[in-house]
């Protein structure tokens, strides 16, 4: 017999079979395994995630299937962790188009899983980067609405911050 | 037509002689800016010779363009003439409070009046499609949580501060995001006031001995900033006002211009002696660490910047012939120490200067350069002390500021805490 598996399933009701090992890279997953079995997992677990769909659950769990054996060290202070670059394994994996990347960080943030949360949010702030105001209302398709008096007096009394 | 084409828009092109003259204008505007005031008026001297109205000629051809490739990065607003009454009674707390419950919007392009139908139709060419009132809603990534933006933006924080300002200025809800919320300042506050090197902690630092503990309750000026914060109304924003710091990501510049009057030449009928402008420039740069380098330099800052490093010793490294470094002595960047009063006076000793019997020390003061806050350090003192085993040893020798201009802080890019 095989070992027992942690049966996820999407909002559409699609369930995604995942060893435990791969299935604990959610800290909330691991949290409800842990609680519900305290003396390890005899049988197969079903978790539902409902707000979860089949196509970024099975995104996520690619993840995890490809971290299963990394440790990330939760014991580095904030800051580097916030300034290390994205991995490139995650760089790559993460290429996909806007919706799909709000899609994975959403749901890495209700599965509480914090190393991935963090490469999205990085990916997102390297697509800020280097780029001027407007070059950023482009790529967020958003519109400037503010006031020419309202930008003026928020850029004089901001901007200088910005030096340090 | 929107960029790419040439410079001079719809005009006829610039004759050769025109050419030239714009060319010394150009070059003549350079030098000014960068303070050389002998070159920049030899310069217009040569434009002017050439076409007595090359400042209109100036204006007509390269402003206009300036002009344009700002508000392609600024947006709609950058030109705009504003009502200065109005945004001096703008509170500007208040008004990005107010943001609070915005939404951005997407741009329509059929009631937008900023965008020119140039506009509409390049960025509808960009993914081919032809459906001009197709209204795209924003990116999906507007809608993440505040929570997870504020995370983002903290990242922005740390690792390109400027990105985190050009984001917060695209709309309302960023401004929101960005600059009304107290997390991002006290981000901030924990970027700055931890690595500044405190004149009054130096002395219980210094006392420390190998392997003993800080004992950090006797530290006058507290590292915990939450100590601090009550005497800044509780808010994070007023303490980075208003709380004096020494700044690292870039150096501070001082261009200094003086006039020195030279002889007539020999049976010249000349009423006046020639004057000869002089230009120099000091540069400071400090590490959280409490390292400084210092520069005394004819050479202008695109020249120094580059070489203005912590483990450099030159600005302007060269080897001789046998592979032996060469350093001349105005090319020599000095290292000393730094620290800051919590009133904000700077204090650098430079031991090693350019008197090998003298301890050089400069006091300034962190000021605000208009509404550029913290950035100028104005000179208080400059004196030297005679070094131990040294006649008079421990005089105090000062030296003239009047001449002295004040520092200006000048961000660069390249520059780290640590390189």
């Amino acid at each position: 017999m095989s070992s027992p598996k942690v049966i996820i399933i999407s909002s559409e009701d699609e369930r995604f079979p995942v060893d435990p090992k791969v299935a604990e890279k959610s800290v909330l997953i691991k949290n409800m395994i842990n609680d519900l079995n305290p003396d390890g997992l005899t049988e197969d677990f079903e978790i539902p995630t409902p707000n979860v769909r089949a196509n970024v659950l099975s995104k996520v769990l690619e993840w995890c299937e490809h971290h299963k054996n990394t440790t990330f060290h939760e014991e580095e202070d904030d800051d580097t962790k916030k300034t290390t670059p994205v991995e490139e394994w995650d760089k790559n994996f993460l290429k996909v188009d806007q919706e799909m990347l709000y899609d994975i960080i959403m749901a890495a943030n209700y599965l509480n899983i914090t190393p991935l949360m963090i490469s999205g949010c990085k990916v997102v702030a390297e697509m800020i980067k280097s780029k001027s105001p407007e070059e950023l209302r482009k790529t967020f398709n958003i519109v400037n609405d503010f006031t020419p008096e309202e930008e003026a007096a928020i850029r004089r009394e901001n901007e200088w911050a910005e030096d340090r | 037509m929107s960029g790419g084409t040439s410079i001079l828009g719809n005009a006829e092109p610039l004759s050769d002689k025109d050419q030239e003259a714009i060319t010394w204008f150009r070059k003549a505007i350079d030098k000014e800016s960068h303070g050389m005031m002998s070159d920049a008026v030899e310069y217009y001297r040569k434009a002017f010779k050439i076409n007595e109205q090359v400042d209109a000629l100036y204006r007509a051809k390269d402003v206009p363009h300036t002009a344009k490739k700002l508000e392609a990065e600024g947006g709609k607003n950058t030109l705009k003439k504003v009502d200065e009454e109005l945004v001096k009674r703008i509170n500007v707390d208040t008004l990005l409070l107010s943001f609070r419950d915005i939404e951005a919007k997407a741009p329509n392009p059929l009631e937008d009046e900023s965008s020119d139908l140039t506009i509409k139709f390049a960025n509808l060419g960009v993914d081919g499609h032809e459906e001009v009132a197709d209204v795209k809603p924003v990116s999906p990534l507007v809608h993440l949580p505040n929570d997870i933006w504020i995370h983002i933006l903290e990242i922005l924080l740390i690792t390109s501060p400027e990105s985190w300002f050009s984001f917060a200025i695209t709309c309302k809800k960023h401004a929101y995001l960005g600059l009304g919320t107290s997390d991002l300042w006290r981000k901030l506050c924990y970027l700055v006031y931890p690595s500044q090197v405190y004149e009054e902690n130096k002395m219980i630092t210094d006392r420390l001995g190998v392997g003993e503990e800080l004992d950090e309750s006797a530290l006058p000026v507290p590292l915990n900033q939450l100590e601090i914060l009550p005497q800044y109304n509780n808010s994070w924003k007023f303490m980075l006002n208003n709380r004096p710091f020494v700044k690292f990501l870039g150096c501070y510049i001082s261009v200094v211009n003086y006039y020195s009057e030279g002889g007539k030449a020999e049976f010249s009928n000349s009423w006046s002696n020639p004057v000869r402008t002089i230009t120099y420039y000091r540069y400071l740069r400090f590490y959280p660490d409490g390292t400084c380098v210092k520069v005394l330099s004819a050479s202008e800052p695109n020249k120094v910047i580059p070489h203005l490093l912590k483990h450099s010793k030159s600005i302007a490294p060269t080897i001789d012939l046998t592979g032996v470094p060469q350093i001349k002595e105005s090319q020599r960047i000095y290292h000393g120490r730094w620290t800051v009063s919590s009133d904000g006076e700077v204090h650098v000793v430079i031991e090693n200067g350019s008197a090998a019997y003298y301890v050089f020390h400069y006091h300034f003061q962190v000021k605000s350069l208009a509404i550029f806050k913290h950035s100028k350090l104005s000179w208080v003192k400059y004196y030297a002390v005679k070094k131990e085993g040294h006649d008079d040893e421990g005089e105090e020798n000062p030296f003239a500021i009047r001449n002295e201009k004040p520092f200006k802080f000048l961000r660069v890019r390249s520059y780290t805490t640590t390189n």
